[in-house]
């Protein structure tokens, strides 16, 4: 195997437990395509993102090596920048800079001014010991002798002032100690050896004319080295490295405070850190709870398709738990995986949560162990009434946020009239505008201005077929949510059941094929108070059943890409309905 | 003049840089941290690009993309067992379950039930491992028929794949006529793109036909998996695939990706193509290493016509490194970066990715959703697409 990849699987190895991620900071890591082996990476304790490159692979009698240059791009507002070179800033602002930060690799001359330091991997021939070894200034400088001014006089850069001054080490360290907390994990030892050595360097500086210049004063050059393996081969290969013996890890006290209290002497047995109350943060194995409202017809459905796709792919499962106002619960049809859904019986879930909820919750977890669980209230129903009762879920689950869809097209209208989806807006954490597609700028802009109005605080994005990567609005690290606490928000607003609003809900049933022109023709018979109409039906002169979805006027017909072995249906919810062109189909089809 | 104080950020003044307005001024004072010592130490991207010959055209054909019927069954099964990372042999499926229960299976205790059913007997065998596993009607597993067309006309055939359920495979192998194609040893190897259960445990089907296949697994295979080659009744000697490239045919190579992978399996090989005057196409089983790492893999050292990504087939699964960027859709971008003229899609790749994919403008060639394939959005069971 490649010398560089083992540094990677190990990494990869160790993101396999959540507790892992967490307890290091991890945000992810990419490929950087079409260049230099490298890959970009980043970590909660920064804001910018590392690069790691294969720059070096060796071999020698005793061990397998490859050298990695470490590399640090700010992020573009990062103080740091304005103690980095006068070439690190003018790449932080060009408008493409972190595009070419995840292809760094492939314009390397831009990067140089980023690099940090380097990490080797050295592993014995034999394969009973590993070692890293992290390589990087104290400070890095570089002086400018002549200065730097602009072509009307102002100074840059003072003459004889550094160029550019970071802790270099310091930002090294932080990833070093991350890729040593891995390797302990997957290998399921701790480091048996560490060292930090230190070396005098000459600062270099430049004159305007590009000539290289060295001072009298100097820098440290900082090399901490860890090794892993069996006690003997761990000594060997530490001695070959550092032609000294290293520390053993009861040698705590001679060793930097950032080392000896680092992870990586305890990530090799999550269990028993498991039990140490000072990580306890990381071992929540709660599922995330987002209790996702919107009013009928808003999107919710294909938002949740979405969301269960987008887990499933990474091998985690979505739980659903919903109802809906009718007696068929329609979307447990068309939501994929129709089993991980748990439909609470009893009418709405906002009038009868009492008691129930928590028993579906166990049994979710207890059968799939979701990592996310999604109460989909109705779209009649009030999230503030549910708000007050998940405070009686915690132990079971994470309350992550309210989600609450809106459609663009009809929400201005709804918002006038119904006090519930009022209070489903000023509920939410988080607000989906959807169908934005279908509403020109101006009402956009109007929507979003009367969203924010009615709450300042919810994060709101805008969306067409309710598309948008969940990843941008649930981050998977409870730590980072900075959404106030719910609970707090006023329960005493008054609250609507929807029975008060004067919403019904009817179902019709059809044991006939239905004539797709007929069925069109009804659709556009039905009044404006008929808010939403959904259902599964059969068509003559088609193989697959075809999913009827109405909002406010517009419908819409899809294939479900299979038959559908019950009765076709259709359930129709809204207010005062007359909805004798629906009985008049049925009556024609039974 | 002002004396030597800073007194403006450089982040303003490069600001100014950027639009060109101090370009200048860098040119005549020397940008120190543009030195050429910066330079000195920055490894070369070099292409080493192997040539692997070229062929006419390559079809595959799905034989199956359905690797397991319920997804929550099986995930429940394996959060039973105790998560991603236990040991996929102890998670008693057939066809190697104990009837211990979940998490407690052992691949001796499994395979003893059925070894001397192997691969003689499969029904018995599959009724026998129905009674002792874990949601026996769940398995269907993943395999493809690839013919690859060379230069001259003759076509030569090979598996990727051999799928897991015995039941589900061995009739799926007789749908598309792959049982006799085996008999006929027509059929000139069997690539296993890794080791787990959906790929590789329906290995004795393929052995029922011909057991002297020449079959290629990935030196990361456990001690429980070249045993279990041998008791599925291989009586020849697999090849254990150990370098990065290993070349198959003129214009097929077969390319080896070091990549841990959940439930304890190590590594994945994927398969590369050259048709002539089209450019490359790629293969795989899972794609655990992610369409970047695969299509970055092969730019850099393979040699292909017109220097252009052609196609693509397979399982696309999620890349392994989790992005940093949620705003940045890994697979999608991929895709589109590479420029693939024919995306032939399933398996462990969603069908609503399937979906952002067309509607992203790519060339995603749709199926005809039979044999219990669930969307017309990607290729499903029985269908065939040809490249070239």
């Amino acid at each position: 195997m490649d010398t560089p990849v083992l540094l990677l699987n190990s990494l990869l190895a160790a993101c396999r437990h959540n507790e892992f991620k967490r307890l290091v900071g991890w945000k992810g890591m990419a490929v950087c395509p079409r260049g230099t082996v490298a890959w970009t990476m980043k970590l909660r304790c920064r804001p910018g993102v590392y690069g790691l490159l294969a720059e070096a692979t060796g071999v020698d009698e005793l061990s397998r090596n490859a050298k990695i240059g470490l590399y640090y791009f700010p992020a573009e507002d990062e103080p740091l920048l304005e103690h980095m070179s006068l070439a690190a800033n003018l790449a932080a602002t060009q408008a493409d800079y972190i595009a070419r930060v995840r292809t760094f690799s492939t314009s390397l001359e831009r990067a140089v001014p980023f690099r940090i330091g380097a990490v080797s991997i050295h592993l014995l021939r034999n394969e009973t010991a590993l070692a890293i070894q992290a390589q990087a200034l104290d400070r890095k400088i570089c002086i400018a002798k002549d200065g730097v001014t602009t072509e009307s006089g102002e100074w840059v850069i003072a003459r004889g002032a550094p160029e550019e001054d970071f802790p270099a080490h310091d930002i090294t360290t932080d990833v070093f100690l991350v890729i040593g907390a891995a390797i302990s994990n997957s290998l399921a030892s701790s480091p048996a050896r560490y060292a930090r050595e230190k070396q005098p360097s000459m600062i270099p500086g430049y004159t305007r004319n590009g000539e290289r210049i060295h001072f009298d004063k100097t820098n440290t050059v900082i090399t901490d080295t860890l090794v892993w393996g069996e006690d003997d081969s761990a000594r060997r290969l530490a001695y070959n490295l550092l032609k000294k013996d290293a520390l053993t890890p009861d040698q705590v006290d001679a060793m930097p405070q950032i080392i000896a209290s680092a992870l990586l002497w305890k990530t090799h047995d999550l269990t028993t850190l498991g039990s140490d109350a000072e990580y306890a943060y990381a071992f929540d194995t709660r599922p995330r709870l987002i209790v996702l409202s919107g009013f009928l017809g808003a999107g919710k459905t294909t938002f949740l398709n979405q969301l269960l796709e987008y887990h499933a792919s990474r091998d985690e499962i979505v739980a659903i738990i919903q109802n809906e106002v009718g007696q068929t619960g329609v979307d447990g049809k068309l939501l994929e995986g129709d089993d991980s859904i748990v439909e609470i019986d009893e009418g709405c879930v906002c009038c009868t949560l009492a008691g129930n909820l928590s028993k579906g919750i166990e049994q979710l977890k207890t059968r799939f162990n979701p990592k996310v669980i999604v109460l989909e209230s109705t779209g009649l129903a009030n999230p503030f009434n549910i708000l007050k009762e998940l405070d009686t879920l915690r132990s079971l689950a994470r309350l992550d946020s309210v989600t609450t869809l809106v459609d663009a097209v009809n929400a201005q209208q709804l918002l006038d009239t119904s006090d519930i989806a009022m209070n489903q807006v000023k509920a939410a954490d988080i607000i989906l505008m959807n169908k934005c597609d279908l509403v020109s700028d101006q009402e956009r802009a109007s929507l979003f201005h009367r969203l924010r109005t009615l709450n300042s605080r919810a994060h709101i994005a805008e969306t067409e077929y309710a598309a948008i990567n969940p990843a941008t609005l649930y981050d998977a690290d409870p730590f980072e949510q900075d959404a106030p606490r719910l609970l707090s928000m006023s329960a005493s607003c008054p609250r609507h059941i929807h029975a008060m609003e004067g919403f019904t809900s009817r179902r019709f049933t059809f044991d006939a094929p239905l004539d797709r022109e007929a069925l069109i023709r009804t659709l556009d018979l039905l009044p404006s108070d008929v808010f939403r109409l959904k259902g599964i039906v059969s068509l003559t002169g088609h193989d697959h059943a075809q999913v009827v979805q109405y909002v406010a006027g517009r419908h819409e017909l899809s294939s479900l890409g299979r038959k559908f072995e019950d009765q076709s249906f259709l359930v129709a919810i809204g207010k005062n309905m007359n909805l004798s062109p629906l009985a008049a189909l049925q009556e024609a089809h039974t | 003049m002002s004396t030597n104080r800073n007194n403006i950020s450089r982040r303003d003044f490069v600001k100014g840089a950027a639009t060109g307005l101090v370009a200048g001024t860098f040119a005549s004072m020397g940008m120190y941290s543009y030195s050429p010592w910066a330079y000195s130490r920055l490894p070369k991207t070099q292409r080493n690009q192997q040539d692997f010959g070229t062929c006419r055209s390559v079809r595959v054909t799905n034989i199956s993309e359905t690797s397991w019927f319920n997804n929550a069954h099986l995930i429940g099964d394996i959060h039973e067992a105790g998560g991603l990372l236990v040991n996929q042999y102890t998670l008693n499926w057939a066809p190697l379950a104990n009837g211990k229960g979940s998490g407690k299976g052992s691949y001796e205790e499994g395979i003893s039930t059925i070894k001397d059913l192997l691969p003689h007997d499969l029904e018995k065998a599959w009724e026998i491992q129905k009674k002792l596993s874990l949601h026996p009607e769940n398995p269907g597993g993943y395999s493809c028929l690839l013919e690859v067309e060379a230069l001259d006309g003759t076509v030569r055939k090979f598996l990727l794949d051999t799928g897991w359920s015995y039941e589900w495979m061995d009739s799926c192998f007789k749908r598309e006529g792959i049982d006799q194609m085996l008999r006929d040893q027509e059929i000139e190897a069997l690539f296993i793109s890794h080791e787990h259960w959906d790929h590789f445990w329906g290995l004795p089907v393929t052995m029922k036909y011909d057991n002297r296949i020449p079959l290629y697994v990935h030196d990361g295979f456990y001690k429980e998996g070249l045993q279990y080659i041998k008791d599925s009744g291989y009586k020849g000697e697999p090849v254990i695939v150990n370098k990065p490239v290993t070349q198959i045919a003129p214009g097929m190579a077969l390319l080896k990706f070091d990549v841990p992978i959940i439930n304890r399996v190590f590594g994945e090989t994927s398969l590369a193509f050259n048709i002539k005057d089209k450019g490359l196409v790629l293969v795989s089983g899972c794609n655990h290493q992610g369409i970047l790492q695969f299509a970055d893999f092969a730019f850099t050292n393979l040699k292909y016509d017109n220097d252009k990504f052609y196609g693509i087939y397979g399982g696309l699964h999620i890349s392994p490194f989790e992005d940093w960027d949620p705003k940045y859709d890994d697979l999608v971008i991929a895709l589109g970066q590479w420029g693939f003229e024919l995306i032939g899609c399933n398996h462990c790749t969603g069908h609503l990715t399937a979906k952002k994919f067309v509607e992203a403008g790519y060339p995603v060639v749709r199926g005809t959703a039979r044999f219990r394939s669930a969307s017309e959005d990607y290729l499903g069971n029985g269908d065939k697409i040809t490249f070239g």
